[in-house]
């Protein structure tokens, strides 16, 4: 798997990465890296215009804030709006895999016609 | 944020560009800690983050109104057309102008002539009579008195 991402898939990353507690760009990006096992590469900056379209839909809020190394970094958290649209994309993430699921690995029986 | 956006891009593209920096001061500090020499750390930092130009202009366009980008676009290349060519400005404006003025003056003297402005007390109060030929009683006659 070359790690490339479904479209829409990386807000519901985002979301879920900040559902854990606020985090900057450069945390989140590794947090998914490694949530992953390293299978999903983001790339670091797609991320950003990704941060950008969720505040602009009111789903995080970002503050600046000053990072474990003491640098100046901009953090964002979770809006009730946004932990909202996690559950809803949850869902919708569920059962698109459920279905993509029932026709790559057809349960016993149901195979054929 | 709504539409108004458009008119803080600006602001907003030098908070991202800050944030930008800050991330490759952060991935630049943890590359040096892991032991990288700082040449190696910042070229690193770079190469994950990508083309820092690009992503800016990514959210520098989503923050962008088409509409008031266009027309503030025609705007400013009429504008620029006009003073390439003042002889043709000049001559456009002039009979622009003449034009308005001379519908102007037209519409006054009709206004003052025909349509003139009413003389009675209560306009509000006037109506518009007309007498009509009396008909026999026939088909139509019945509709009409109960209107």
């Amino acid at each position: 798997m070359d790690g490339e991402l479904l479209q829409g898939t990386l807000d519901l990353l985002i979301l879920k990465t900040l559902a854990l507690g606020p985090a900057h760009g450069h945390t989140i990006a590794h947090a998914i890296e490694r949530g992953s096992d390293s299978v999903l590469q983001v790339e670091h900056g797609s991320l950003y215009p990704a941060l950008h379209r969720l505040e602009d839909r009111g789903w995080i809020a970002s503050f600046w804030g000053t990072s474990e190394n003491n640098r100046r970094a901009r953090y964002y958290r979770l809006t009730p709006a946004g932990r909202h649209q996690l559950a809803d994309q949850t869902s919708r993430w569920e059962a698109l895999v459920a279905a993509i699921n029932r026709i790559v690995r057809p349960a016993p029986g149901h195979s054929g016609e | 944020m709504s539409w108004t956006r458009f008119f803080r891009r600006r602001r907003w593209d030098e908070e991202r560009a800050r944030e930008l920096a800050s991330y490759l001061d952060i991935e630049i500090d943890e590359q040096i800690a892991r032991g990288v020499s700082p040449e190696r750390a910042r070229a690193n930092a770079h190469r994950k983050l990508g083309n820092v130009t690009r992503i800016r202009e990514e959210i520098f366009e989503m923050n962008t109104l088409g509409l008031i980008d266009a027309v503030g676009k025609d705007l400013r290349h009429g504008l620029r057309l006009l003073r390439l060519n003042p002889a043709f400005a000049a001559v456009a404006l002039l009979s622009l102008a003449l034009g308005i003025g001379a519908n102007t003056a037209i519409f006054q003297l009709i206004d003052a002539v025909r349509l003139g402005h009413c003389r009675c007390r209560t306009p509000k109060r006037s109506s518009r009579s007309r007498s009509t030929p009396t008909t026999p009683a026939g088909p139509g006659a019945s509709s009409d008195a109960g209107r």
